[in-house]
């Protein structure tokens, strides 16, 4: 009687979850950080999963690792909640509004693509892409260059001129990158660690 | 047996832009660009639809882009493959970090790898926004440094007006980007 209970109770637990992050995945564009406040307040304020604390560490891990902020963040919360499959249900939640809209206007667009307004409209939102993707380029350098100045606009101009002029692989440059972070905290400045407890004691305050 | 063959492909490739998606978003557009070129996935001419469209469509853009380059090279289940290789790294990930890591994020180690991709994903992003600009407001190639000479020509007046409009919108109202990508799309369709 109680298992069935309990099972019964994890069914609703695995949909709830789907329902989550479905809802959460279809009224977020533009991805990655535009979902997070979204999360927030899901799962925070109005269920009451996950302290203030816990969602911070969620959030953090999810910036931390590589892929999509929305479903390393998904399964994060679905795997704390409910283990390696609510994880996955949560990630498959998220992603699903994204792999629906983009199959269904491939359907109809293969089509169009030829047609002369379908190639206006789009010549319309490639600038508007053009602006929001300056846009998100200055605000990014702006809160990067904020700290070590001149080295790191040094590297981003060096990985500009690579990528953009030479066409090397930006796998390798991000590689390179990572190597690059690990020796300079470890042999030249050792500060890292310091002034993110720093950081931590302020944000605590 | 090729279908398969096709299908494992695009479940590695993706796999691997998985990998090295940091910084999310836009900063990855190089990366994807460079995937399609060597791998032959889409005609080079789509990837500025295929962005726009990840615009105006739901979730992360590299899920936008494995599913569109997946549905493009195979089918529905090619968009499968590709969008479950995008994302196997972050459940994979994940996991480990849950199972094994407890003090992942204070593990001085992350803490400055990450630091050091942070300049990469600036560079990489002022690639990706040259190659919109290229295809937008400019009339030719950036780095050929036509637009040294001053000539007008080199700029496509009409779009430049729309660009800085959305500019503007985007610094001074609260108006969301989809709005405003949708209102450009119309814009164009009607005056252009």
């Amino acid at each position: 009687m109680t298992a069935r209970k309990k099972e019964g109770e994890a069914k609703r637990g695995y949909l709830e979850l789907f329902l989550i992050f479905f809802k959460i995945g279809s009224i977020t564009f533009g991805g990655g950080y535009v979902m997070l406040p979204y999360i927030y307040r899901e799962l925070v304020i109005r269920r009451k999963w996950f302290t203030n604390a816990e969602i911070v560490d969620i959030f953090t891990v999810s910036q931390s690792i590589p892929g999509a902020i929305s479903v390393n963040a998904a399964f994060n919360t679905g795997f704390r909640r409910s283990g390696v499959l609510g994880g996955l249900i949560a990630a498959f939640g998220v992603v699903l509004p994204a792999f629906l809209a983009i199959t269904l206007i491939l359907f109809v667009f293969i089509n169009l693509r030829n047609n002369i307004l379908v190639q206006k409209f789009l010549s319309g939102v490639i600038t508007a892409s053009a602006a929001l993707i300056l846009l998100t380029a200055t605000d990014l350098a702006k809160s990067v260059f904020s700290r070590y100045f001149l080295i790191r606009a040094a590297i981003s101009f060096i990985v500009f001129v690579a990528v953009g002029v030479f066409d090397l692989n930006a796998m390798w440059l991000i590689f390179a990158g990572m190597v690059f972070g690990v020796l300079y905290h470890t042999f030249i400045k050792r500060d890292l660690s310091q002034s993110d407890k720093a950081r931590a004691n302020e944000s605590n305050k | 047996m090729t279908v398969i063959i096709t299908w494992l492909n695009l479940y590695l490739i993706f796999f691997k832009i998985g990998l090295f998606s940091f910084g999310g978003g836009y900063v990855m557009l190089p990366l994807i660009y460079q995937h399609i070129e060597i791998y032959n996935l889409i005609p080079m001419e789509e990837f500025a639809d295929l962005v726009a469209l990840s615009q105006m469509t739901p979730g992360p853009i590299a899920v936008n882009a494995a599913t569109y380059i997946g549905f493009r090279n195979a089918g529905l289940m090619g968009a499968v493959f590709a969008t479950f290789g995008v994302i196997s790294p972050s459940l994979i990930l994940v996991f480990l970090i849950l199972r094994l890591m407890k003090k992942f994020k204070d593990n001085p180690l992350t803490q400055a790898a990450l630091d050091g991709i942070k300049p990469v994903t600036v560079g990489m992003i002022g690639v990706a926004s040259i190659y919109f600009l290229e295809r937008s407001i400019l009339a030719g190639r950036f780095f050929s440094l036509d637009f040294i000479r001053m000539n007008l020509d080199f700029l496509n007046l009409p779009r430049l007006i729309l660009f800085v409009a959305i500019i503007v919108a985007v610094r001074k109202t609260r108006i969301s980007p989809i709005i405003l990508t949708l209102a450009a799309g119309i814009i164009a369709m009607i005056l252009f």
